[in-house]
């Protein structure tokens, strides 16, 4: 067997040869790394952006376009808000848990840490964020009896009605996010297993 | 301190860019796409972790720590993210995607990549002629361990080339 590895190992420098020579120059990888690195923020950063625009969005609308004046509704504004800021105020833990997985470190070490930050990530998505939802509904209900003062009952009802069909595309998103998360976790349990040399 | 940085960057570059590609074309069974785009991550975690190099260790063990990390968090990552926009990477790719995988070459990392994903990287290093304490330091496991996993793998791959 040794004989055979040797020449596997011959034909793998041969390959590494053919690689040395054809290796583009370090300009070259510099700016493409460059392109890569600030698209990967711009994808890390990208929920914090989306969430922050429609949280100014909702106070805006409270504060030019509809004041509410009665104590039920400002604590409903409030939940609203207060929501969606515990929210954003996650995402940044979560991105500033994931830039902390230490690639420096061994591999065993750096699948631990990415169990416990696929760990983290489940719990967002699942009773946290599912908790700021039931939140940010009751704000919106504790609303509308003040809403329902200003507009007619079948407007009213056509709130209602776009507020539950509005509830139901981030529930099946959060539902996603769990699956595919919770597989992720699931594969890095495997991979942890196989590095230490369990028999799964 | 950026310049110094810049040329760091180079020297790890030069000296360490053909064992990075090649150990992600072993890891991605041989495609050439896939391997260049990982290999580009391995070098922004490089970039990224220089502040912090202590010169503990020799820096290619270092770098080997990394590519396995990248490797590793790669498959996984990728699966939560959509696909970075295809003209960062189509440059570098098309000039060199005839150059590296001729057929004999192909066939080897086809058949690493018929082994596990532990075990791809674990051969990978041994081809690389690191010993089994460097590979154990790397990989977080006991020396006596990596010495029984990669006597498997062996056996595995041995199998693997006898039925191609």
């Amino acid at each position: 067997m040794s004989n055979e590895f040797e020449a596997l190992q011959s034909q793998w420098q041969k390959s590494k040869n053919n690689i040395k020579g054809n290796s583009p120059n370090s300009e070259e990888m510099f700016s493409l790394i460059s392109k890569k690195k600030s698209w990967s923020t711009r994808f890390h950063y990208g929920n914090i952006i989306i969430l922050s625009l429609v949280l100014i969005g909702i106070m805006s609308f409270f504060y030019f376009v509809a004041p509410v004046q009665e104590l039920l509704s400002r604590v409903g504004a409030g939940f609203m808000i207060g929501g969606l800021f515990i929210r954003i105020l996650i995402e940044f833990i979560s991105v500033s848990k994931a830039k902390k997985i230490n690639m420096v470190d061994d591999a065993l070490q750096t699948t631990n840490d990415t169990i416990a930050f696929y760990n983290f990530r489940k719990k967002i998505h699942g009773p946290i964020t599912i908790g700021i939802i039931v939140l940010y509904t009751l704000g919106f209900y504790m609303i509308t009896p003040e809403f329902s003062l200003y507009f007619e009952t079948w407007q009213m009802v056509l709130i209602d009605i776009s507020y539950i069909i509005g509830a139901i595309i981030p529930y099946l998103a959060v539902r996603k996010n769990i699956k595919k998360e919770i597989n992720v976790l699931l594969e890095i349990i495997e991979l942890k297993r196989a590095i230490i040399g369990e028999v799964s | 301190m950026g310049r110094d940085k810049r040329q760091f960057f180079e020297i790890i570059y030069t000296d360490c860019y053909p064992m990075v590609l090649q150990m992600c074309l072993g890891y991605m069974k041989g495609d050439q796409n896939l391997a260049y785009d990982l290999a580009q991550d391995v070098f922004i975690n490089i970039w990224n972790a220089m502040d912090n190099f202590k010169g503990k260790s020799a820096h290619k063990t270092w770098v080997y720590r990394i590519t396995v990390n990248t490797c590793l968090q790669y498959i996984r990552k990728e699966k939560n993210k959509k696909k970075i926009p295809i003209d960062a990477v189509e440059h570098m790719v098309a000039e060199e995607v005839n150059e590296v995988n001729s057929d004999e070459h192909k066939s080897l990392y086809t058949a690493i990549g018929k082994l596990e994903e532990i075990d791809r990287l674990l051969i990978m290093m041994v081809l690389e002629g690191q010993d089994y304490d460097s590979i154990s330091e790397i990989m977080g496991i006991k020396p006596t361990n990596v010495r029984v996993k990669i006597h498997r793998v062996k056996k595995r791959l041995k199998k693997i080339l006898d039925h191609e």
